[in-house]
């Protein structure tokens, strides 16, 4: 039908005349009318408003869950990683006091955080050597945009060798589009101060670039025992666009803290002193050196000048520098070149004793003996502040190649990154006060007669990961449905050496191994309708084994590595109002490694044996009209031991433990998540609560940890605007609402806690490490942007 | 505390009831009379020529929901200007506007005869109110991309699409008209309007054509 009849003509004569006169010029005239729609946004994962910020319109054909910008801002600002994941089904995570400054430990579907590949920004940050990951290190929380987990998958191009759980991906913020300045400050108790500060550059160069740089500093005492977290961190970002779809960028998260660590405990300490057991408050001092012996490792009056909590201090140093260039090559090719530095230095240090007469330093001394204190004799044991020192270089890069045809979305690519990881273990002398001469653990050593540091290991492992990876998702059935095949070959070498220390006399060794696997997944999403769809998805996941194998193995079982099949099917619902998300899943463990972590913090891993787990994942998020949006989440998990444990007694005669049939650790049966927020006029508040159901501390299943829930409330307000202070904002978090008092991390799980016979041989038990759920807490920021 | 949880799903699932796909919009036709300024009336060469005359609304960008009224507590989100924004703060609730055409790349002429607004039954105010619709369900349909690459990468852009429905409301053809730069986005984009499930024309609207062409802009951006 044409339009140009009636009045109409008269309306469009002109125009049309011009458009006809233009349509002669342009080469892609097309003769037919068209309607416009017009425009429409779509705004990003961040901004959705159901699920209180911890759900989005998810599509990826695997499990997948997000928390967004949205509900970090509620929390604390201090909040680690974990504490803001803690809610995602199948997310079971602690965090050691309410500020997050001092870590925490985290479990997904059963795998603990040493399973778990964790990204920040597409950069690996797990320990090299074990896996290991420290989040209170990572990206303040006023700068993250999302973090994102796969509960089961790893993702085809993620850079990980450790990862047989899934990832977490850690995704920063870019800068403003405008010039501006934010100003934050936190108090709470156990004296916890928290400034930071912000400057945005806003768009320059033409309007092609932007950056931001922020700085915080935080304070907090430990919320029992003596000690505190000081922490400094600098985050900053510089993005250039260099033209349609094409953009460079370079990002440095920088941390600088030295905290007091907590003292775990076992069940019996726990309900011998309550949850406020720690390190000891007061040191006896030093004895002096002399004639006869002086030995500092007796207790004084019940004290252990071992104990004192001056001597439990973890600095660390660390700075993750990553650059990303993006350059579409055309409308259907993209390449992505992104490396990365990560540098970290610092250690783990504790109190503890060396006796002169050890023989392993009397050895390592060239045979002679050595006196540590000064005096003659060399019958005394010392105290020292021992450190376990990690200094780790690991340079990296991902290449990836993106090519749309038809209805293919092809990406290759390839990772490959040399870490360059040097642990040591230097004793340092102590003061009268009880305090280290350097918490750094770089001068004040004890020497051997050559002047060599006494150290307790001495390693040096060079680990060269690589990773060719590609990938097909095809579309198909109009779209409707969606299939996604990837591969996966990581490859690790690690070539240690291992130095003379007391754990090595005999010689210098040059230990190496290779680990490398192929790992196919295959994913698919099926459209139900344009608000539903379902989907599945099948992946093989590979851990290798931590580098400690290559120097301390106990058991050759332990130098296999953990792999994974992974079954996930699922269905959502994406509605107006309200997201649904809901999955089962399967997951097939070889060689499943239970985590044992040391004091100061290493993971070590040993063999368990095959482990089948199910479960079921659900999440809810709504808006329920009038500012209230709610969040549901529903976690149920079932996993087994599917063998019996074969391990040595203290005396190295085998034994079996009959594990089979058994729950494997740490792996609650039952979580639930709900969350409720209310925002009307400035105001908004609201609560979490989570329920965590019983977990098991050993193999043998005879200890566990009791079910629990604790509920954390926020209550905020954004001032009317006025003309200086923008977006000023008052908020006030409290956590552990009902001061709930109950063991909740599991620090280090063991294969038994009661001692077990068979056939003859004892196993004597080994009680479990944990630490107990921090009392209720509050804390108040004010913010400001200028 | 299983009574709480099972409380809190009800009122979840309560929500999930999905709403009606038509209702009715009578804004565009009071938008038109604003837009009639400073439009480019001359196409550039990858517009095609349309000699519509309804002037559809643009969506202004804003840091959350059109349709939320409260500032939200959450800074962050609250930019001193907004620059992708084409109507007022987000403090006052109020119809998408577009005061602004610099941002506006229609190209469309914008004649619209106000008369047309007083005879609903004449074929351009039936056809506005078509175009309301499909523009209303992509609305509900709409997604940005999800997955890694999508997190990490975070793209923003417009893609103009174009698509052709029959009578039935049934999609005959699409295509990129416009890139936005990034593959994510145009992916998303022509799935989004794939996946749309369009109305039936009614009789008066575009009546003796078969089929009828459509463009659509989806401008993608992530919070930041």
């Amino acid at each position: 039908m044409s339009y140009l009849h009636g009045e109409w003509k008269v309306k469009t004569h002109r125009k049309y005349l011009v458009l006809a006169i233009a349509a002669l010029f342009s080469n892609m005239v097309n003769a037919e009318e068209s309607s416009n729609i017009g425009r429409i946004a779509v705004e990003g994962a961040a901004t959705e408003e159901a699920g209180i910020g911890l759900m989005i319109r998810e599509e990826t054909p695997k499990a997948r869950s997000t928390a967004t910008k949205e509900n970090i801002e509620i929390q604390r600002s201090t909040s680690s990683p974990y504490q803001n994941m803690a809610l995602l089904p199948g997310v079971n995570a602690f965090a050691t006091d309410a500020t997050g400054l001092f870590g925490g430990t985290m479990t997904m579907r059963g795998f603990t955080s040493d399973q778990l590949g964790f990204t920040i920004d597409g950069a690996p940050v797990n320990d090299s050597g074990n896996f290991a990951v420290y989040p209170q290190e990572y990206v303040d929380s006023e700068n993250l945009e999302e973090i994102f987990v796969t509960q089961g998958s790893t993702d085809t191009d993620a850079p990980h060798v450790g990862a047989t759980g899934g990832n977490v991906g850690i995704v920063s913020s870019n800068p403003r589009e405008h010039f501006s300045t934010r100003l934050a400050q936190t108090f709470g108790e156990n004296s916890l101060s928290r400034t930071y500060v912000r400057l945005d550059t806003g768009k320059f160069a033409n309007d092609t670039t932007s950056a931001f740089i922020s700085y915080s500093k935080s304070l907090a005492d430990k919320w029992r025992g003596l000690g505190d977290a000081d922490r400094d961190h600098v985050d900053a970002k510089i993005v250039r666009k260099l033209g349609e779809g094409s953009k460079l960028s370079a990002s440095i998260v920088f941390n600088h803290a030295v905290n007091n660590f907590f003292k775990r405990m076992s069940l019996s300490q726990y309900q011998a002193s309550g949850r406020n057991y720690d390190y000891a408050t007061s040191f006896p001092g030093l004895l002096t050196p002399g004639t006869g012996t002086q030995n500092e490792s007796t207790t004084v009056g019940g004290i252990s000048r071992t104990d004192y909590y001056a001597l439990q201090v973890n600095p660390f140093e660390n700075y993750i520098a990553t650059f990303k260039g993006n350059f579409k090559l055309n409308d259907s090719m993209r390449l992505d070149i992104e490396p990365y530095f990560w540098h970290g230095y610092g250690g783990g240090g504790f109190g503890t004793t060396l006796a002169e007469s050890n023989s392993a330093l009397r050895t390592l001394n060239g045979g002679s003996n050595l006196s540590l204190n000064g005096d003659a004799d060399t019958s005394d044991t010392v105290l020292f502040y021992r450190s376990s020192v990690t200094k780790t270089d690991r340079p990296g890069v991902t290449t990836k190649f993106n090519w749309n045809i038809d209805n293919h979305k092809l990406m290759f690519g390839y990772w490959y990154e040399r870490a360059e990881h040097r642990q040591t273990q230097p004793y340092v002398y102590v003061n009268n006060d009880g305090i280290s001469k350097d918490v750094w653990a770089e001068n004040s050593l004890a020497v051997l007669s050559n002047g060599t540091a006494i150290q307790g290991r001495n390693w040096d492992t060079i680990s060269t990961s690589q990773q060719l990876f590609a990938q097909d998702s095809i579309s198909m059935l109009n779209d409707k449905l969606n299939l996604i095949f990837g591969v996966r070959t990581p490859k690790i070498r690690r070539d240690g050496t291992n130095y003379l220390s007391l754990g090595n006399t005999t010689g210098v060794t040059h230990p190496s191994a290779n680990y490398s696997d192929t790992l196919p997944s295959i994913g698919a999403r099926y459209e139900l309708s344009p608000t539903s769809h379902v989907f599945a998805n099948v992946a093989k996941n590979f851990r290798a084994p931590s580098n400690f194998i290559l120097y301390d193995a106990t058991r050759t079982e332990d130098a296999v590595p953990e792999t994974s099949i992974n079954t996930d099917i699922g269905y959502r619902y994406q509605g107006d109002k309200a997201y649904f998300s809901g999955s089962v899943f399967l997951i097939d463990f070889k060689d499943r490694f239970a985590s044992v972590r040391d004091a100061d913090g290493s993971y070590r891993t040993y063999n368990a044996g095959d482990v089948s787990s199910k479960g079921l994942e659900l999440e809810v998020g709504s808006k329920l009209g009038r500012g209230f949006s709610t969040y549901t989440s529903l976690s149920y998990l079932d996993s087994k031991q599917k063998s019996d444990f074969i391990t040595r007694n203290s005396l190295n005669q085998l034994i079996t433990l009959p594990t089979n049939g058994k729950n494997f650790v740490d792996s609650p049966d039952l979580m639930l998540g709900l969350g409720l927020q209310y925002q009307s006029g400035g105001w908004s508040m609201g609560g979490q609560l989570k329920y965590t159901g019983k977990r098991y501390s050993t193999l043998m299943n005879d200890e566990s940890v009791p079910a629990f829930h604790t509920v954390d409330v926020n209550l905020g307000y954004k001032f009317a605007k006025n003309s200086v202070l923008k977006n000023s904002m008052i908020k006030m978090n409290i956590s552990n609402l009902f001061d709930e008092d109950t063991l909740a991390m599991i620090d280090s799980s063991n294969p038994n806690a009661v001692s077990l016979t068979a056939n003859g041989v004892t196993m004597a038990g080994s009680a479990p490490q944990y630490s107990p759920l921090a009392p209720r807490f509050a804390s108040v920021q004010f913010l400001a942007d200028f | 505390m299983l009574v709480l949880f099972l409380l809190f799903m009800l009122a979840s699932f309560v929500a999930l009831a999905p709403k009606p796909f038509f209702h009715e919009k009578t804004k565009p036709m009071q938008m038109s009379l604003i837009q009639a300024v400073a439009d480019d009336p001359v196409p550039t060469a990858r517009q095609p020529v349309s000699p519509t005359v309804t002037q559809p609304p643009v969506e202004p960008r804003t840091a959350s929901s059109l349709v939320r009224s409260e500032p939200r507590l959450v800074p962050a989100h609250v930019e001193p200007e907004m620059s992708h924004d084409q109507a007022a703060p987000i403090a006052s609730p109020q119809p998408p506007q577009n005061p602004a055409a610099k941002n506006d790349l229609e190209s469309a002429p914008v004649a619209v005869s106000v008369r047309s607004v007083a005879a609903p039954d004449r074929p351009q105010s039936i056809e506005a109110t078509y175009v309301n619709r499909v523009r209303e369900h992509l609305k509900s349909i709409k997604r940005y991309p999800t997955g890694r690459e999508a997190s990490l990468q975070r793209p923003s852009g417009v893609v103009e699409v174009w698509f052709v429905l029959n009578r039935n409301g049934e999609l005959l053809d699409m295509g990129i008209e416009d890139s936005s730069g990034s593959m994510l986005l145009d992916a998303a984009a022509r799935t989004t309007v794939r996946r749309g499930e369009y109305p039936r024309f009614q009789d008066e609207a575009w009546s003796g054509k078969a089929q009828h062409r459509f463009t659509v802009e989806l401008d993608f951006y992530p919070a930041n």
